[in-house]
């Protein structure tokens, strides 16, 4: 099993956020958890290039920058920084058109409807198997 | 002025209708300044604020010279001319005049009665266009805000559930009051979940744009893989007894339509084997569809009270339910300009049908 390193969180709500690293450090699965409430900061973060990072949890409906038009950015990004990375789609939304489309994208691993418990969060962290 | 037909008839029939009526003549087929009144009734001389003396005999010119001076009075003045000339009627639709007694909107037509003379036909719909505008506004905000409501509202109810579910888990020591306390947060959360999403639904049909084709069996059979857990669960039966059958509907509104029928028959039903069957018939203009179930049966008097929005027929610990549902359905079949009714027999079942217009 590939160990995964770093999860990086994108949610514009905290809650979601102390939640994941609550479950992901409590047991330990992960100990490096960045989390960014604004797709913007993140991208940059990923831009830098400093820590690699493995997956990423992505949240949809986001001020400023959602989580589509993160996507867009995030593929404009070098491939030598996004070739690796894992991308679920962690969201509040039962649109069902979300779902549709999120199934198109070939970047989307799964799309994941909040709310979390620990048995999700454990299945998307074995994505990667 | 050579009258070739019965005025004093006309005026009999004419003064009291509720549309506004008036006849002009054309003297000069060449000259627009040349159009005279006639007759108005009374309708047209209210919404002239003139009174039939200061009219009748008179030129267009004359009295409301400011019909010559805006796009909408023009427009109307260019058609008597053409009608006067030519015969046959114009519909306008909605013309906007004004002077310094009125403004406001008219439904206007003109017609031709002979060589000449023609009649106008109008009608003030300025309250009603207003109060159009103004509700398709208020709509559409509502539509917004039950969206955005129900979207904002799953945030904070989502943590609620993600944490209480960490408190229940065993790693903490909870005393008997502080597990059931759990227990009910958990609960109520998820129930307040399923209601705000199904006001979020409720408030989404209409949204699709385009009808698309749709296969009867297919749907029935994605319904089936989307209904799995359940129809395991509870042993459930789900038989499509009609003919092969391709529609033209609003897909997403069409799944919701079978699956809140369904899953109907499936929860209100007590017997150890739910059985729904499903079958449709080609009829003229529309599409009739039954959706049968052994459940327990809608008392007679309860009909009526089922399709209303928020309206339930059983307590909560019996079933749960938003009683958002069948509202939705209905709503459903109007937007495709059907009927939904029902038969059904307490302790036997139901069978909800409805139409969908070709």
């Amino acid at each position: 099993m590939k160990k995964l390193k770093r999860v990086m969180v994108i949610d514009d709500d905290l809650f979601t956020n102390i939640y994941l690293e609550i479950i992901l450090k409590r047991n330990n699965i992960i100990k490096n958890i960045i989390t960014f409430q604004d797709g913007k900061k993140a991208l940059e973060f990923l831009a830098a290039n400093t820590n690699k990072v493995d997956l990423i949890l992505l949240d949809i409906n986001m001020p400023k920058m959602n989580g589509w038009r993160f996507l867009k950015e995030f593929q404009k990004l070098d491939k030598k920084i996004t070739a690796t990375i894992l991308i679920v789609m962690l969201t509040s939304s039962v649109n069902i058109r979300d779902k549709m489309k999120a199934e198109k994208l070939q970047i989307v691993k799964k799309f994941i409807k909040k709310p979390l418990n620990e048995k999700i969060v454990t299945e998307i962290i074995n994505l990667n198997n | 002025m050579s009258k070739k037909f019965d005025l004093e008839l006309i005026s009999k029939v004419a003064n009291n209708l509720t549309v506004g009526i008036g006849i002009f003549h054309v003297s000069d087929l060449s000259d627009n300044k040349s159009i005279r009144y006639v007759f108005m009734n009374k309708v047209l001389l209210y919404e002239m604020r003139k009174e039939k003396e200061e009219v009748l005999g008179k030129k267009i010119i004359e009295i409301a010279p400011e019909a010559y001076e805006h796009e909408g009075g023009l427009m109307v003045i260019d058609t008597y001319m053409k009608i006067a000339n030519e015969g046959g009627f114009i519909n306008l639709g909605l013309v906007e005049y004004s002077n310094h007694m009125v403004a406001g909107t008219y439904e206007c037509s003109v017609h031709g009665i002979m060589k000449n003379y023609v009649y106008v036909q109008l009608r003030n719909v300025t309250e009603l266009e207003k109060a159009k505008i103004e509700l398709e506004k208020a709509n559409k905000e509502l539509k917004q805000f039950t969206y955005i409501a129900s979207h904002d509202l799953q945030e904070p109810l989502n943590s609620i559930i993600s944490f209480s579910r960490l408190l229940e888990s065993s790693k903490y020591n909870l005393d008997e009051i502080g597990k059931k306390s759990i227990e009910i947060i958990i609960n109520s959360s998820y129930r307040m979940k399923d209601f705000i999403i199904a006001l979020l639904e409720y408030s989404s049909i209409g949204k699709e744009k385009k009808k698309k084709k749709i296969d009867v069996d297919q749907l029935i059979e994605n319904l089936k893989i989307d209904l799995n857990n359940l129809i395991v669960q509870k042993e459930v039966k789900i038989n499509y007894i009609g003919n092969p059958l391709t529609i033209i509907a609003f897909e997403t509104d069409l799944i919701k339509l079978f699956q809140n029928l369904v899953v109907n028959g499936i929860k209100y039903n007590k017997n150890k084997k739910p059985t729904i069957i499903i079958n449709a018939t080609e009829k003229f203009g529309q599409y009739e569809f039954s959706i049968n179930d052994n459940g327990i049966g809608i008392a007679k008097e309860d009909c009526d009270q089922i399709f209303k929005v928020f309206q339930r027929l059983h307590n909560r610990d019996q079933f749960s339910g938003t009683g958002i549902g069948l509202a939705h359905c209905k709503k459903i079949i109007e937007l495709h300009d059907g009927k939904i009714w029902l038969t059904s027999e307490l302790g036997k079942g139901t069978t909800f049908y409805f139409t969908i217009s070709k």
